[in-house]
């Protein structure tokens, strides 16, 4: 026995290290990718990047282009591009007092990460909740029920969400604060607005697999060995379910990001995706490279873990050839 | 027991006539694909009430400008934030569509009476007022076409793409797939927005934005289905009598591949419809006079305390096309895929 696992651990770790090096390397050529084409496209938009371009003279643009190094030719503008990128500085913000991106990035991260946290934590408990619920309750007016929520979460697009939530508990009901970011009660309404799609999507996932498990011949021994209700479907069933739930967790993550931008607008949070929409609107350059290359960075991230974490969790699956 | 058995006389017995043509006679009427696929869909009631609600809507927005005699862009300044009236109606207390507001202090106001305005706007009038009701199935005609579009080109780009990646397979798949990888792991969230930003907002930016990272899927799915076909005889015997690989792809493939493809198109054109409200609601949406649902969303938005009728409508109407579109695209793949054949 112990020789069998010694030799799977053995020939997996090789595979396994020969699967990360690929993947970094995909990650590393996805993100310089990113960074190219954050940065030609940016080059392309029309319009001053500067408050009051028209009220400026021809030298004072001049100044200002110098200062920003914008006279240089474009190649040369991407190689310092580039190089800063890597070292973590992406530059200074041209509108908003002339901050460093980084920094006014690192002051939005809290609230962002608060309530991505938030969401994600709620939205997978309450969407493996329903899953199991249904697949236990195949069928029946429990499973109808829960299957139509998250299709409703699923479709209803989280900003419209935001915005009824807002309108009805806030402002009719007044029982939560309507926007602004001062403590836990301000972040209730915008969680349960960005958990509505990980509801359903962990849901649906959820009642899938679950059924699937809830069929297997193990899960009849367990039933023939005289197990009892909750034990099998807690115990037995659901931990073998759960296991493909990790996949999810990159669309997820997308859809917090997506999210983020609406909903942190909608409640006025001093969050990354309300930076994100304010300097598009003022055609702030490097905040909005800046923030696109973070949200790029967290994607390829998340989706590296959770490929990793699923080769790991699954030992059936053998990550050279399980790329999804 | 047993003596009754046998008093039953043998003369009562008559063999049975073995007819060898009635043994092989099939009592149902023999179903293609697509019969089948249609039989299952109409048992998913689900679907079928989806697919009557988006045939009404579709049907809206295309008549809806047409009936209510106003234009989506003329601007009644004096009839502005009008609340929604519809004839008839206006005396239902209950329904909201009395013509009625309540202020902020609690008194209820007739706009139309105070202004002695006769004509009724369905669903009120936006701050310009400019009439809802024609604007909001403007929108949603604006809306659809943009998702039906965009799903038409990556449906294009996608079975080309993924066709000739399974058929060739070896080295040109071993390239396109590394290329497809790459551009997988950019979210399409950034691509979209940064092409928005870059061409400015409209209709047709819109939809190459949203083609540009859309058929991605659609490739994938078509691939491995490919992949799966070629191996089939059918695909022999076309190379065996010369077929050049264009046609076998397309000729011969593609017929068989129309149920992953219509799969896909049904998730698609949500989704496309999601991002485009998305984008306007973040400020990179169609350009006034022109109206989208998520356009009028974000308008209605602004003004959501003081005038909810103003985006509510919008809001109902983008959230049913998505529920039924996610409905009736459920049903679809269920009816399609043979593999949930029961």
């Amino acid at each position: 026995m112990s020789k069998y696992t010694e030799k799977s651990v053995l020939s997996g770790g090789a595979s396994m290290l020969k699967y990360l090096i690929r993947r970094v390397a995909y990650m590393v050529v996805t993100l310089f990718i990113i960074v190219s084409i954050t940065f030609f496209l940016m080059k392309l938009i029309p319009g001053s990047p500067f408050v009051n371009a028209q009220k400026l003279s021809e030298a004072q643009q001049a100044v200002l282009n110098a200062k920003y190094g914008l006279d240089q030719p474009i190649p040369v503008q991407y190689f310092h591009y580039m190089i800063n990128t890597f070292t973590g500085d992406l530059g200074v913000s041209f509108q908003f007092n002339n901050t460093s991106v980084t920094e006014l990035l690192s002051y939005r991260v809290g609230p962002s990460a608060v309530l991505g946290l938030q969401a994600i934590i709620l939205g997978t408990i309450v969407g493996i909740f329903l899953g199991v619920v249904g697949a236990l309750r195949q069928n029946t007016w429990v499973d109808y029920s829960a299957t139509f929520l998250a299709v409703i979460g699923k479709s209803i697009p989280s900003f419209v969400f935001a915005g009824l939530l807002q309108y009805y508990i806030a402002v009719k009901l007044g029982l939560l604060p309507t926007q602004f970011w001062n403590g836990f009660e301000y972040t209730i309404l915008p969680t349960i607005a960005l958990a509505m799609f990980p509801i359903s999507i962990c849901a649906r996932f959820m009642r899938t697999e679950m059924v699937e498990v809830l069929e297997t011949d193990y899960i009849l021994l367990a039933k023939a060995k005289g197990a009892g209700y909750f034990e099998i479907a807690f115990k037995h069933a659901m931990r073998n379910a759960l296991i493909p739930v990790v996949t999810v967790l990159g669309p997820l993550t997308v859809s917090l990001m997506t999210g983020s931008l609406v909903i942190e607008k909608i409640f006025s949070i001093p969050g990354i995706g309300e930076q994100f929409v304010k300097a598009i609107t003022v055609n702030d350059y490097p905040v909005i490279m800046g923030t696109t290359i973070l949200f790029a960075v967290l994607f390829v991230v998340v989706v590296f873990i959770v490929d990793i974490l699923y080769g790991i969790i699954d030992p059936r699956i053998r990550v050279a050839g399980g790329n999804k | 027991m047993k003596q009754q058995e046998e008093n039953i006389d043998k003369s009562l017995f008559e063999p049975a006539g073995v007819d060898t043509l009635s043994a092989e006679k099939i009592e149902k009427p023999s179903l293609n694909y697509w019969q089948d696929a249609w039989l299952r869909i109409k048992k998913n009631k689900a679907a079928v009430v989806s697919m009557v609600i988006l045939f009404l809507i579709v049907f809206m927005a295309l008549v809806g400008p047409l009936i209510s005699g106003k234009d989506f862009s003329t601007q009644t300044t004096s009839e502005a934030n009008l609340p929604p009236r519809i004839q008839g109606l206006e005396h239902v207390s209950f329904l909201p569509f009395t013509g009625e507001r309540t202020l902020k202090n609690g008194d209820v106001v007739n706009p139309y009476e105070q202004k002695g305005i006769e004509h009724y706007y369905w669903f009120g009038t936006d701050n310009l007022g400019r009439d809802l009701f024609t604007r909001v199935w403007k929108g949603t005609q604006i809306s659809l076409l943009i998702a039906v579009v965009a799903a038409v080109i990556d449906l294009i780009i996608g079975v080309a793409y993924g066709a000739i990646s399974g058929y060739f397979g070896g080295k040109i798949d071993n390239a396109m797939q590394r290329i497809l990888e790459v551009l997988m792991g950019i979210p399409n969230l950034i691509v979209v927005i940064l092409m928005i930003l870059v061409l400015k907002p409209g209709i047709i930016p819109i939809i190459i934005a949203l083609s540009i990272t859309g058929w991605i899927s659609m490739a994938r799915v078509v691939r491995a289905q490919v992949m799966k076909l070629k191996e089939q005889e059918y695909v022999l015997a076309a190379r065996t009598l010369g077929l050049s690989n264009f046609k076998i792809i397309f000729k011969h493939m593609l017929p068989n591949l129309t149920g992953v493809m219509i799969i896909n198109t049904m998730f698609t054109i949500p989704s496309a419809i999601f991002f485009e409200a998305f984008l306007s609601f973040i400020g990179l949406g169609l350009q006034e006079p022109q109206a989208s649902l998520g356009t009028l969303i974000e308008d209605g938005f602004k003004s959501m305390i003081a005038f909810p009728y103003q985006m509510v409508y919008p809001a109902i109407i983008i959230s049913v096309i998505m529920i039924v579109f996610n409905l009736v695209a459920d049903g679809v793949r269920d009816a399609l895929d043979p593999k949930m054949k029961d």
